[in-house]
């Protein structure tokens, strides 16, 4: 996938250079600019609140291949945390560790909260070069592109890849309000809310892209703890012409869903794009 | 004589009472004492060096599960509610239900007897069909435990009797 190869370092122009001799090596040694190659989660250690007072939860944010396993801190200071009124807040203030980041919210509205965050757009051209078709990229869009690519490159395209994560968490009853859609990019809604996953009953999300129900976009689902386990236990799906996609899951815990939908843009920076949402939900016990 | 009514007949017996201002005290009290369900279980004893209560809740649903009625939720700080997970889930977060009545503190190991009068939790009499009582028990330090019984409402008089689980003993079931 070519996600791995997403990089904030690799537009640094020294790395760029380092790039091209390390390609391979850096690949496999997951050096720090990779972080954001990684998928990224935000993982509340509650999900469902049900005291009467004002409650602080905490909530692990990092970036890594295996499902809840910390791996590169996440940069917080773009999340947005929507309560269920809709006011907007930042993350105060956050521990951003070696491995993972970690913040707390005090939730003190009944309802549903969205916490997310997104990574800045990054823009990849691909292309081939060379007597033996080397497959290679340049984290720039068509117009830098342009300028710098060299004579021979063939089949070359470039793609905008817009990423985003998030999460809920509900006090007492859920609601729809953070649910909302926005009508732009990839956006997933109900009809199951995620705070209303149950092991063993048939879960419904449905996806959209710019206000449309999404068809054909890849999601996969695992559960967590697949360092303690030999099968991932991944649930591969499309979702259908009404953009819905139907699951059952099996396994009470914290869950991770991906969404990637390519759709073509052709515009003056790219041809097409990327769009990659990421949640964490919670499957409960039934 | 109300008893043995299904509790359709019952209300249909209420309105026709109220509707004629034939309203009896007696009557009334009749309806709200009517039995669908009687149900014993017990909260076995349990060595443990850390035993807190558990917090139990006993509660009816549908044949869609959706909650129809709790017939008794015990528990200290509401934070840990949410611990009865699926009655949390299906009832308390929604907050539609008059607890007042059926929620207390926990309880000391011992037999406790509820009875349900086949009403929801508005006070209505519920239509015929497929009910589930549903029991639920989580304890600090300990597990959880969860029993059902399905049952039809009207039906004749049965007796169902439930294996325990670890955190509940054995229940009797009684069908009037």
């Amino acid at each position: 996938m070519p996600l791995n190869f997403l990089s904030d370092s690799a537009i640094h122009p020294i790395k760029r250079h380092m790039k091209k001799a390390l390609l391979t090596a850096a690949l496999s040694l997951s050096a720090s600019g990779l972080a954001m190659a990684h998928p990224m989660w935000l993982l509340p250690h509650e999900f469902n609140l049900s005291g009467e007072e004002a409650e602080w939860i905490t909530v692990d944010a990092s970036a890594s291949h295996t499902i809840f396993g910390v791996d590169k801190p996440l940069s917080l200071d773009k999340a947005e945390i929507i309560a269920p009124d809709g006011s907007k807040q930042r993350v105060s203030s956050y521990f951003k560790g070696h491995r993972r980041s970690v913040f707390d919210l005090q939730i003190d509205q009944p309802g549903t909260w969205k916490l997310s965050t997104q990574r800045p757009p990054v823009y990849i051209t691909h292309y081939v070069s060379g007597k033996r078709d080397a497959e290679k990229r340049m984290f720039v869009d068509k117009l830098e592109a342009k300028k710098r690519l060299p004579d021979n490159a063939r089949d070359v395209k470039t793609m905008l890849y817009q990423i985003s994560t998030m999460s809920f968490i509900t006090w007492q009853a859920p609601d729809n309000s953070v649910l909302t859609l926005k009508n732009k990019g990839l956006e997933l809604a109900g009809p199951t809310h995620p705070s209303d996953v149950v092991a063993g009953e048939e879960t419904e999300f449905q996806l959209f892209m710019d206000g449309k129900p999404a068809e054909d976009v890849d999601v996969e689902l695992t559960p967590h703890g697949t360092k303690y386990r030999n099968d991932r236990q991944m649930i591969k799906i499309k979702s259908d012409k009404d953009g819905m996609v139907r699951f059952t899951p099996d396994m009470a815990g914290p869950w991770y869903l991906s969404a990637y939908l390519k759709q073509e843009i052709n515009n003056d920076r790219a041809d097409e794009a990327g769009h990659i949402l990421y949640m964490t939900f919670e499957t409960q016990l039934p | 004589m109300f008893s043995v009514l299904s509790p359709s007949v019952n209300k249909l017996i209420a309105t026709a009472l109220l509707a004629s201002g034939l309203v009896l005290s007696g009557a009334l009290q009749a309806s709200s004492d009517q039995k669908a369900l009687n149900i014993e279980f017990t909260l076995p004893e349990i060595a443990s060096g850390q035993y807190q209560r558990p917090y139990v809740a006993v509660w009816i649903e549908n044949e869609k599960g959706k909650a129809v009625k709790t017939l008794a939720v015990w528990h200290e700080d509401k934070k840990w509610l949410k611990d009865l997970r699926r009655w949390w889930r299906k009832s308390g977060r929604y907050q539609e239900e008059d607890l007042d009545g059926i929620s207390g503190a926990t309880r000391a190991p011992g037999t406790f007897t509820l009875n349900w009068d086949g009403t929801d939790m508005s006070g209505q009499a519920v239509s015929p069909g497929k009910y589930t009582l549903r029991l639920e028990a989580s304890r600090e330090h300990g597990s959880r435990t969860q029993l059902k019984q399905g049952f039809t409402l009207p039906d004749g008089q049965q007796t169902y009797r439930i294996k325990a689980g670890k955190e509940l003993g054995p229940v009797v079931v009684q069908q009037y």
